[in-house]
């Protein structure tokens, strides 16, 4: 399982995602970005036991694919944004059943009624047959109400935090579903969506990508074009926890390992995946640690380097099923599966058995 | 004849004793003799002369009895002449004992007749004297009576004639004597100086009085003798006057007297600043000549003191302790000029007036502890001379910072031309600061440790100490403010909660200034620690007996190892910054305009203008700081990777392996894969070194980059893509001034480009000869407006 394993997607793609209704298997999807050809949405699994990664489904898409997000519910509804040529939509979908032998996605619902540009979809983290769904475009927030069923969508909350800020991302707090995260130019904001407020803001950070710890309430990560990495805590915004190098030009995604927060992930414009370990954070705050673990919170935070790619890397994410397994997608289409050095994940259990 | 006597006597004295003595020894031997041989106890007791006599017959024929008579008879002729001895012996001595005791009877009766005589002319002295003793009873208490009156008297007299006494002994200015006869009739004129004595009284106490105020004036003149001070003053004492008014007096006028000569050593280090420009050698000679007076002075003063006033002795040593240390913080005062940096040598001047002068000082005063006192102040002064110089050093390295930010802004604004090279002179002062300006100051602390002043060798290991502490400090120093300004520039000012003093003043820092402190911080850890350490090695060595819990002393590999990494910091510190000014600019360029409605593209756009206008005031700060460094065009040898378009940092590459990639996969990207081998490997993210190529090719390739990302995040019309077609064939034939190795630049561009046609729906480009034209129309503005310029 050392080595990865490679899919090749046919045209440049930016986005993947880890079906995370699948309790069963390792399965993500990746939306394709191509200008002039028919785009593509592929359903690829990851059998563990081979170490192969498989096509399972190729549905034609009709737009570019900007962003990809999977129903944290049902397997098999997913949501794309997508843009072209001065059109831009975003819309839920969902995967024909395998015996229909069709290439062709039911749309379920469209979220109509953006103005700007769409940038990214997230799916509110425990939502069932009424989810909610947060769109985010260049000026303001959306949150959407959702039938699945029905197929029936609603705008519940429309924030409009202005035209100065470029919005790029957005996020839910998984420890506090009233709490939305968005990334913009020049800062990180929080949301409260009971008062459509801004709760906090993290001025002056210029991020990329942002990603809420799963495990530990209140800290987050950072990624921007300064190329560092920054782990934040939610209550002291004053100075970043941690800062990693990051990578030589810009950090464009991260992402924390859903099983164990000591984890991150994080692909960049230098074609480079690379894993982290801050663990060394947390020994500071849970102050339970001994000192004499602290040496190792001085060592070197990069784990491992994944160099297989060759142009930038866009998209990452981790398997749900399989903890220690993640895909990394570059712009020029090629998938691969890479997992957690064996010698780290015995690390790691050895410190959770042990702590 | 007379041995015949003498023979004789000496047997009669054996028979007696015999005769006495031996009677026991005879009675008690005497019954075994009897047995054994009765004829040889002859001279028994129980000798039986019969048995001896029938024994003797039976035994011994007649020859033998016959010859035993004779022997008889000798011996019984023998006996008997003894025995008359004996007798007549006896009889003398009775004799002469009978004559003895008579004449003892005539002595004692003379004797009683004369005692008796004795007796009665005892008597008679008796009576007599009995009959003395009666008549003179009477008298005798009436003249000790008398005798009293007499003494009481003459008392009186005295008490009365105290104030003429006085006036006289006031006259002939014998003080002592008047003091002395007050004294005596004071218990008499205390009892009745209210009753009878009140007018004597009353005058001797004027007079008296009269008498202090002589003695209290002659103790206070300073024109008298000690020796009369002296005595003045325990008349006085006598006299119950307080005396510590006198001494306190005294004191004071000391003291001011003695404070007088500390304001003019207090004035000339005011004066210092004017005086140490125009003349260097007076002030410091006058100091020691005022402390040289200062000294007498003091030594005067206090053996006047010990000698008017002997008592006073701890009154003194707490005025004299005050005094002194005003005195050695008027000199420590002297010390510090208000501008301009202390020298040693005033340092070495004061040092030696404290070791040698002081210890004389010990010997006026013993209690005083003047010595430590002077040690604690020559170690004060040495300490705030060491720090001081540092200090010099470090502020004006800051002021060169300081300078350096400045000068940056208004740099910016009018763009300076290649000649001035301001950067480049603050770099060089700056390095002079730190080398020269250490090196004089080690060298100005160095004469201390040549010039031997005595106690120096005491201090010697903390002077050493002190020194390497110094040097420590001030490198320590110095990085901790270059890691401080980087912080301040830093986007997100992760320090914030700590350097909250810090960022009260935060200033912007310019880039410029980011690189100088590379460049310093390279400088430092390259040429300046080295010399220093060498300097240090040659000067001061030793000072090893510091406890493991103090702070180390200069230890040139910490320091260098903090500045390598400074200087590694800052440079990429300075590297981002630059190119994310660059990339700021091209994303504007590249986001702002509407691509699918764009119009036909007529020239190039101002932005490219904008970004190589950045572009070369980056690299005139660079190539006025940094090395040239080699010029070298990429072959294959340098790449580490096979194709690629942008290959990784070899640093991290080393630690992952090649991720297999499966057959089927490969077939599929065979095209694109077969397209880029041919395209020359390019390494973008190259390690980093400190020369001008290094640097300013590494903010190109970012921005470039940078450039590339954004592209790919837009959709362009064919206008759209012939625009940035336009730009980046422009951006190539300009940069390649900048940047040494063309080929990046070449390569960087044509992803830009390809990029662009990716992501267009309509990518036809431009014919070379349109593109020429455009381009020869935008550099023959350029020229055109360069010369206006010019002109």
């Amino acid at each position: 399982m050392q080595g990865g394993s490679a899919y090749g997607v046919k045209y440049q793609a930016r986005c993947i995602s880890t079906v995370a209704a699948d309790t069963q298997q390792t399965v993500f999807l990746v939306g394709t970005l191509s200008l002039r050809e028919q785009n593509e949405v592929h359903l690829i699994k990851y059998s563990a036991s081979t170490g192969d990664v498989a096509c399972e489904g190729l549905y034609s898409h009709a737009h570019e694919i900007w962003d990809l997000a999977n129903c944290p519910f049902d397997p098999l509804i997913f949501s794309t944004v997508y843009a072209s040529a001065g059109d831009f939509g975003a819309s839920v979908w969902r995967i024909p059943e395998h015996s229909k032998r069709t290439n062709q996605l039911e749309k379920l619902a469209d979220l109509s009624g953006h103005t700007k540009r769409i940038k990214c979809i997230d799916w509110s983290p425990n939502g069932r047959e009424h989810s909610k769904l947060l769109s985010i475009d260049e000026e303001a927030l959306y949150v959407w109400d959702l039938d699945v069923n029905g197929s029936s969508v609603q705008v519940d909350k429309r924030i409009a935090p202005g035209v100065l800020y470029h919005m790029t991302k957005g996020a839910w707090d998984p420890h506090d579903l009233e709490i939305i995260a968005t990334v913009s130019d020049s800062c990180v904001q929080f949301w409260d969506l009971r008062s459509s407020k801004q709760a906090h803001s993290l001025e002056s950070a210029h991020a990329h990508d942002l990603d809420f710890d799963p495990q530990r309430e209140h800290f987050f990560a950072t990624a921007g074009d300064a190329s560092q990495i920054h782990i934040w805590d939610k209550r002291k915004l004053g100075r970043s926890l941690l800062e990693l190098p990051g990578h030589s030009h810009w950090t464009w995604r991260v992402q924390y390992n859903p099983k164990c927060s000591d984890i991150l992930l994080s692909s960049g414009t230098d074609s480079l995946v690379n894993l982290w370990t801050i663990a060394s954070i947390h020994e500071d705050t849970d102050g339970g640690r001994s000192p004499e673990d602290s040496p190792k919170a001085h060592a070197d935070p990069l784990l491992r380097s994944y160099n297989g790619h060759e142009d930038s890397v866009y998209g990452i994410a981790w398997s749900l099923k399989e903890p220690w397994i993640f895909a990394s997608l570059s712009y020029d289409g090629r998938v691969l599966v890479d997992s957690v050095p064996q010698h780290i994940v015995k690390q790691i259990k050895a410190g959770t058995h042990g702590g | 004849m007379a041995e015949d006597i003498e023979s004789k006597t000496k047997r009669v004295r054996d028979l007696l004793s015999s005769f006495y003595a031996d009677e026991d020894e005879h009675a008690q031997s005497s019954p075994t003799l009897t047995r054994r041989d009765t004829l040889q106890a002859i001279n028994t007791k129980d000798f039986d002369a019969d048995r001896y006599m029938t024994s003797l017959v039976r035994r011994t024929n007649l020859d033998g009895l016959l010859q035993k008579d004779v022997e008889m008879a000798a011996e019984i002729k023998n006996l008997d002449s003894d025995m008359q001895m004996l007798v007549y012996e006896n009889y003398n001595k009775f004799i002469s004992a009978t004559d003895t005791i008579r004449r003892m009877k005539e002595n004692i009766g003379g004797m009683e007749s004369n005692v008796e005589r004795l007796l009665e002319k005892v008597t008679a002295v008796r009576t007599k004297s009995d009959g003395v003793n009666a008549s003179l009873f009477e008298r005798r208490e009436r003249i000790e009576e008398l005798n009293g009156t007499r003494g009481l008297l003459r008392k009186v007299q005295f008490v009365f004639d105290l104030p003429v006494r006085l006036r006289k002994c006031l006259k002939a200015e014998v003080y002592a004597d008047a003091v002395n006869s007050y004294k005596g009739a004071l218990p008499i004129l205390k009892a009745y100086g209210n009753t009878s004595f009140q007018k004597c009284k009353q005058e001797s106490d004027e007079m008296i009085e009269k008498v202090t105020r002589q003695l209290q004036s002659r103790a206070v003149l300073s024109t008298e003798t000690v020796e009369n001070r002296a005595e003045a003053v325990r008349l006085l004492q006598e006299l119950n006057y307080p005396v510590e008014q006198i001494m306190e007096e005294f004191l004071a006028g000391e003291l001011e007297r003695l404070s007088c000569t500390l304001k003019e050593i207090l004035c000339l280090s005011g004066d210092g600043v004017f005086d140490a420009k125009t003349e260097n050698h007076s002030p410091r000679s006058t100091i020691q000549i005022l402390s040289k007076d200062f000294f007498t002075d003091f030594r005067q003063s206090a053996s006047a003191f010990r000698g008017i006033f002997p008592t006073g002795e701890k009154k003194f040593t707490m005025a004299a302790t005050k005094l002194f240390n005003d005195y050695l913080a008027s000199i420590q005062k002297s010390l510090v000029p208000e501008n301009g940096d202390p020298s040693a040598k005033g340092l070495i001047t004061v040092l030696k007036i404290l070791s040698t002068d002081v210890p004389q000082m010990d010997g006026v005063l013993p209690d005083a502890d003047f010595s430590e006192l002077a040690l604690q102040a020559a170690e004060a002064a040495l300490r705030q001379h060491v720090a001081k110089r540092f200090k010099g050093v470090c502020d004006k390295l800051l002021g060169i910072i300081i300078v350096a930010n400045n000068s940056k802004f208004s740099e910016s604004v009018e763009p300076c031309s290649d000649t001035e090279k301001p950067l480049e002179s603050l770099l060089l002062n700056a390095e002079d600061i730190i080398l020269q300006g250490s090196l004089d100051v080690l060298r100005d602390l160095k004469e201390l440790v040549d010039d031997r002043v005595k106690d120096t060798t005491k201090w010697h290991s903390l002077y050493v100490e002190l020194v390497q502490g110094g040097v420590q400090d001030l490198f320590v120093t110095l990085n901790t403010h270059f890691l401080d300004m980087f912080c301040s520039t830093g986007y997100e000012n992760p320090k914030q909660d700590k350097f909250t003093e810090e960022n009260k003043r935060k200033i912007a820092v310019s880039t410029g200034t980011i690189l100088l402190l590379a460049r310093f911080s390279m400088y430092v850890e390259k040429v300046a620690v080295p010399k220093i350490t060498e300097e240090i090695a040659r000067s001061f060595v030793g000072g090893g007996a510091r406890g493991p819990e103090d702070r180390p002393a200069f230890i040139p590999t910490e320091i260098c190892r903090l500045f390598r990494a400074t200087g590694e910091r800052l440079i990429e510190h300075y590297i981002s910054m630059q190119s994310k000014r660059l990339s700021t600019l091209i994303k504007k360029s590249v986001t702002t305009p509407n691509w699918l409605k764009y119009k036909e593209p007529r020239e190039v756009r101002m932005f490219v203008d904008l970004l190589l206008q950045e572009v070369g005031t980056m690299s005139r700060e660079v190539k006025q700081l940094l090395d040239p460094g080699t010029v070298r065009t990429h072959g294959r040898s340098d790449s580490t990777g096979s194709a690629g378009s942008s290959r990784s940092n070899p640093l991290r590459e080393e630690r992952s392996g090649r991720t297999s990639v499966s057959q089927r996969a490969r077939s599929r990207l065979l095209e694109r894969d077969i397209a880029k081998l041919f395209k020359q490997k390019i390494e973008i993210f190259t390690k980093l070194e400190f020369t001008q190529t290094s640097v300013i090719s590494t903010v190109i390739k970012l921005c470039l980059k940078s450039f590339q990302e954004y592209v790919r995040l837009e959709t362009f019309s064919r206008s759209g893509f012939q625009q940035i077609q336009v730009d980046t064939q422009y951006l190539r034939e300009a940069l390649r001034d900048f940047v040494y190795d063309e080929a990046i630049v070449h390569f960087l561009l044509d992803e830009v480009c390809s990029s662009a046609a990716e992501r267009c729906l309509d990518p036809t480009p431009f014919e070379s000869a349109v593109l020429d034209k455009l381009i020869q129309a935008k550099k023959a503005k350029i020229a055109e407006s360069s010369a206006t310029q010019a002109f």
